[in-house]
């Protein structure tokens, strides 16, 4: 109350009684002047910190959050390895019959180790 | 009224046979035309048949009302039913499907027939998936959505359209995979598919823990919540229009449908004990994803974020287990089947005229379309949670619902609320303010006839539910009662 009286006082003094002195201060453009004339610099201060950081947020969850890892880790990558095992496994395809033959050998033998191993005990 | 529940749930099926039939035995120049009134017609029907279920309905009875009953097979029937959860959300599907109709009537000139087909079956599914009363009835129609979208998306959708159906498909289809699991072990331990049975049947904690989780997989997608909601805002970049209203106007809604008609009522124990786990996705959905949407240049993919942002309201809704958590979440369902459709079909609008998303090609459209321009902010401000409309009786209840078990999380929910209007405004500021600078928009048109019928009907609904929520909260309020026994007879302490 009492700073906003002195605040009209103030200010009746210098643009109601002595208009000179208000066009000498701003013409001479001082620091708390030009800190005043741009609202503290309020706006520049929330465009430096909560719009920019925003967009930068926004920016990082988007492209590494969900783009790199969770669609890179979650279906792009398991699509990913559903393809390359695909074609792993297609090498394996030749065609030829004995190949299929030493693949039961294997087969038969490690299921012959296994019931050997779980027989014994 | 015995058999309404049936005839609603296949009037559009039997839509679908009529249009099949006719462009097998009528002139080929003809079926188009003869599709598209089918279509309209047989979608009209439907709501004629919905608006009367909701008439005949007994708000003052909590459960099963025009049950249906036939043996099916081992055990199972077909089993239909409707209480205040499902009754309004039917009554969306069948509201938003002549809408999405309409919407599509010019657009769509390639294979229409097929389009109205798909679309039409998708209503039978979607319809029978709120409705059916049996587990695996429920299953069939709830995975059987899944074709027509993965069509209309995979045919009429936009360049990328083949990896967006796929990836819809995939994402969701692995998410219900582990549901189809539980439902068989819930059937082998309680001996039933019945859902009203399965409700009044005590799973023992450990056993509820596992079934919780499969459920929530499922529904977690579908809804869908962080992290696994990428597949959301490709599948709306690519679809079709009206595709976009039906995926975020009623399949969305599936999965918040899933979570207050299984895991609530049939798993109290594991939905208390992973409370604070669904509390944590939401909060980190509704920032993040508000955070995203903002940075977004496709018009259509922001407001796909938005949706999840949302969507996070709801399930925070949900699992606050209290009377205005559920009935906000049921309310925010409602309401932005109604905003978000409404903002697809405003991009709808634009992109028709000038085949681009692009947030940046636009701008000052206001001096050539004022009335888009209206009816564009309108919804925006739906979105945002304007007072007067039906987006913020959603959020507030919610939040309200949240505040009651946890402050920290009411907290976090409010500061997307902030977020939401960022990115809402600044979409409608960049697309409708400013300068007009791109010469190819001098010449833009504002809406047609067929576009305000489109959009009146959707005007209507936002600010009527959002000066008169009673009109929900009525309906939805015995039988969210009696969910809310069910939940605190099984919670621990």
């Amino acid at each position: 109350m009492v700073l906003s009286v002195i605040g009209l006082l103030v200010a009746a003094y210098y643009y109601l009684l002595h208009p000179a002195y208000a066009k000498a201060i701003a013409d001479n453009n001082g620091v708390l002047y030009r800190f005043v004339y741009n609202k503290w610099y309020v706006d520049e201060v929330y465009q430096a910190t909560f719009v920019k950081g925003a967009r930068a947020l926004g920016d990082l969850l988007w492209h590494t959050g969900d783009e790199k890892i969770i669609d890179g880790g979650g279906p792009n990558g398991v699509a990913w390895l559903s393809a390359r095992a695909g074609r792993g496994l297609a090498v394996l395809q030749s065609g030829y019959l004995y190949h299929y033959a030493f693949v039961m050998l294997l087969g038969v033998a490690g299921l012959l180790t296994y019931a050997l191993l779980a027989w014994k005990h | 009224m015995t058999g309404i529940l049936s005839l609603t749930t296949f009037a559009p099926l039997i839509g679908a046979l009529l249009i099949l039939a006719f462009k097998q035995f009528a002139p080929k120049s003809d079926v188009a035309r003869n599709a598209r009134w089918i279509a309209l017609l047989t979608t009209l029907v439907t709501l004629a048949l919905s608006i009367l279920v909701v008439a005949g309905f007994d708000t003052s009875q909590p459960g099963m009302q025009f049950t249906e009953n036939l043996p099916w097979f081992g055990g199972v029937s077909y089993r239909m039913g409707v209480d205040g959860i499902s009754v309004l959300l039917v009554l969306l599907t069948a509201f938003l499907m002549p809408l999405s109709i309409v919407a599509s009537w010019a657009p769509i000139k390639d294979r229409v027939a097929e389009y109205m087909i798909a679309f039409l079956v998708l209503e039978t599914l979607m319809i029978g998936a709120f409705l059916a009363m049996d587990l695996i009835v429920f299953y069939i129609f709830f995975e059987g959505t899944l074709v027509p979208m993965f069509l209309i998306i995979g045919i009429w959708g936009g360049k990328n359209r083949v990896y967006a159906a796929y990836k819809f498909f995939l994402y969701t289809l692995a998410g219900s995979v582990l549901m189809l699991a539980a439902i068989l072990t819930m059937a082998g331990i309680a001996g039933t598919t019945s859902i009203p049975e399965l409700m009044a049947y005590h799973f023992a904690p450990g056993v509820q823990i596992w079934l919780w989780l499969a459920f929530f997989a499922s529904f977690a997608v579908k809804m869908p919540m962080w992290p696994v909601h990428t597949w959301l805002p490709d599948a709306h970049v690519e679809a079709p229009t009206a595709g976009s209203v039906i995926l975020a106007g009623v399949l969305l809604k599936l999965g918040g449908y899933g979570f207050l008609r299984f895991s609530l009522p049939m798993f109290p124990y594991a939905s208390a004990y992973f409370t604070p786990l669904v509390f944590a996705l939401s909060v980190i959905a509704i920032i993040y994803t508000s955070l995203v949407a903002f940075r977004q240049t496709d018009m259509k993919k922001l407001i796909a974020y938005s949706s999840v942002a949302h969507m996070g309201f709801v399930t925070m809704g949900i699992f606050s287990g209290n009377i205005q958590g559920i009935q906000g979440a049921l309310f925010q369902m409602l309401s932005h089947g109604v905003i978000s459709g409404a903002l697809f079909l405003c991009v709808g609008v634009v992109y028709d005229r000038m085949h681009t998303r692009e947030i940046a090609f636009y701008g000052g459209l206001v001096t050539r379309m004022p009335w888009y321009a209206a009816t564009f902010l309108l919804f925006t401000m739906g979105n945002v949670g304007l007072p007067g409309t039906s987006g913020f009786v959603g959020e507030f209840l919610t939040m309200t619902g949240a505040y009651g078990v946890s402050t920290t999380t009411a907290l976090f929910a409010a500061t997307g609320v902030i977020l939401s209007a960022v990115y809402a405004l600044t979409l409608y500021r960049r697309v409708v303010f400013g300068e007009m600078v791109n010469p190819k928009l001098a010449a833009i048109t504002d809406l047609d006839w067929r576009e305000v019928a489109t959009f009146a009907p959707l005007i209507a609904g936002a600010l009527i539910l959002g000066v008169y929520p009673h009109l929900v909260t009525d309906v939805t309020a015995s039988s969210v009662n009696r969910l809310i026994d069910l939940w605190r007879a099984g919670a621990p302490g």
